[in-house]
């Protein structure tokens, strides 16, 4: 297709050297209501730091792929930087100009140069509109074409744009008369009828059938060819952002973990939650089988996220400075009665009293016996725990287990908030790429070991 | 399925693994995934129900269709054990007419058709 000449393209004249989207420390976070009685007591309910402390640019012309699982924050994320849902910290700059902040009046200009697309293509698209009064919507409600036929002639190119063409066949139909693709090729054509610079792909083909994906995503690369735009394209799925983005963000609970090019994203990951996510990959092949070593468990409640490294509990590579505490304890422990026969599940239960203390993140954990029986007793099942895999990276974290008259006392290794750090071309918060955080770890295990008596005993030990 | 009728029955891996009808093939080439280095899909997009293509419902839109695709119903052939298909590229042979398996000649698929 022609690119059509009075197509509105992104601002042509633009600086290139400057990056068109500069974001620092960018952070969301949403109150809880909390309970009545929290509020009449005056407890603060807490937060959900939904996108917490998230740095990145954007070069004009450039696709950013934003992956990761359900709430890491991917979402909000996209909606911040839109001024959909308000910055509670940090700096979004566009084209070098401050957007965080601006009233809805002050940040009206700038939806036209920013424009969101959505997952769910019925859902985005008013029922009661027809496909021509919605995508030319933009034009009125910014007060661009007033005449009607300014404004049909916008539609029609539009329409055409995203190859929904013949477009007076489509102008008077309603959203139920598309289907899954036509629509969003419709709400494709509302996105880009303003002549944006930046579109926002919150999960645009999630939607789809498989069959209709790779047509959209087409669409989309055509689209920034012709138009100039710029992309944040925000998925779960590492399959179409490899084929799709230039530059890819992985984000875990609120934190982007690995941030680079998306080559050396696919060939060389470096993040353990990064490894992870490209093995979980579904392959539509029945003979090949499910990895094994997926990360354990799930993304853990945003409210209250895990002491230091936010993956540390799932992560296969974790070690002592990772931010081991009493909740990992009572996981693990769960873990192992979940797999019991019920009667040895109860022998073991009924000797510990409530492992609700260990719900209170600490780098120790103190575990009471129950009463009629012994804190011999609680360290026998500990061992026991320990016996079922002892190369549990939990083990790591444990710096010291003491049995004492009334209770048995585990002693974590301080873990260490990660930071930012560089490997290959690519910027990641991982222990293991921190040569201070592995010096940390050396020095733990250096204190463990005088510690350990005697030290013969223990000589073979790896610990 | 394809326009209310199964056009390909089977074991799930034998399905996968060796596809029988045309459209069972291209949506398994439609997915993405992390070999994709060229975007494949179906060109055009499923037919109106009210009034759906004569003969198989799928001619229209398949890289195979002979003249007999759009004049006779297909057949329901087995492939394999307990793998049945509708698709005349599996036969039976002697249900064809002469030259029903001439590659069949038609009009581009509209782009007002397209998903």
């Amino acid at each position: 297709m022609e690119a059509a000449s009075s197509m509105p393209r992104a601002d042509p004249g633009a600086d290139r050297s400057q990056a068109l989207l500069e974001v620092a420390d960018l952070r969301t976070r949403f109150s809880l209501r909390g309970s009545f009685t929290d509020r009449m007591r005056g407890r603060a309910a807490g937060s959900v730091k939904a996108v917490d402390g998230v740095s990145f640019s954007l070069q004009r012309g450039e696709v950013l792929g934003v992956v990761g699982e359900s709430g890491s924050g991917k979402t909000t994320l996209g909606r911040t930087l839109l001024g959909l849902a308000a910055a509670t910290g940090g700096s979004i700059k566009f084209e070098g100009r401050e957007i965080t902040g601006l009233s809805e009046n002050g940040f009206r200009p700038l939806r036209r140069k920013l424009q969101i697309v959505f997952q769910d293509p019925h859902a985005s698209l008013n029922p009661a509109m027809t496909i021509g009064e919605s995508v030319g919507h933009p034009l009125r409600i910014h007060g661009i074409a007033r005449n009607r036929e300014g404004v049909r002639t916008r539609v029609v190119e539009a329409l055409q744009r995203v190859g929904l063409h013949p477009a007076e066949q489509y102008m008077s139909k309603y959203p139920t008369d598309l289907s899954g693709g036509q629509k969003q090729r419709a709400v494709l054509a509302r996105a880009i009828i303003l002549g944006p610079d930046i579109l926002i792909a919150d999960e645009p083909v999630s939607m789809l059938d498989m069959s209709v994906r790779a047509k959209i995503l087409e669409l989309m690369i055509d689209l920034k060819r012709e138009l100039d735009l710029t992309y944040v394209y925000i998925t779960h799925d590492l399959a179409t952002a490899k084929f799709f983005c230039d530059r890819i963000a992985i984000m875990y609970l609120g934190k982007i973990v690995e941030i680079g090019q998306a080559a050396e994203i696919y060939d060389d990951p470096k993040h353990p939650y990064t490894v992870s996510l490209l093995r979980a990959i579904p392959e539509p092949d029945p003979t090949r089988r499910a990895p094994r070593d997926l990360p354990r468990g799930e993304v853990p409640d945003a409210v209250t996220p895990p002491l230091g490294c936010s993956f540390h509990p799932r992560c296969s590579r974790a070690f002592e400075v990772c931010g081991w505490e009493s909740r990992d304890l009572r996981t693990l422990l769960e873990a192992r009665w979940t797999r019991m026969p019920e009667p040895e599940y109860r022998a073991e239960r009924e000797v510990i009293a409530s492992l609700d203390a260990l719900d209170e993140p600490a780098t120790s954990a103190r575990i009471e016996p129950a009463s009629g029986h012994t804190a011999a007793e609680v360290a026998d099942i500990i061992e026991r725990l320990r016996a079922d895999d002892p190369d549990d990276p939990f083990w790591k974290g444990v710096a010291a287990i003491e049995t004492q008259d009334a209770a048995v006392d585990i002693q974590f290794h301080e873990g260490l908030e990660p930071r930012d750090v560089h490997a290959g071309g690519s910027r990641l918060q991982c222990h293991l790429y921190d040569e201070q955080a592995l010096a940390a770890a050396e020095a733990a295990r250096t204190a463990k070991r005088s510690d350990d008596r005697p030290p013969s005993d223990h000589a073979e030990r790896t610990i | 399925m394809y326009a209310g009728r199964v056009v390909e029955q089977g074991g799930a891996r034998e399905v996968f693994a060796d596809p029988a009808h045309p459209y069972t093939r291209a949506l398994l080439e439609s997915i993405i995934s992390l070999g994709t280095t060229d975007l494949k899909y179906i060109p055009g997009a499923p037919p109106s129900l009210i009034d759906p293509p004569p003969a198989c419902r799928f001619h229209p839109r398949c890289p195979h269709a002979m003249r007999v695709c759009s004049t006779k119903h297909p057949i329901e052939v087995e492939v394999a054990d307990a793998h049945v298909t509708e698709c005349w590229l599996h036969g039976p042979e002697d249900e064809i007419p002469p030259s029903g398996e001439q590659p069949l000649e038609r009009e581009k698929i509209a782009l007002a058709e397209e998903a």
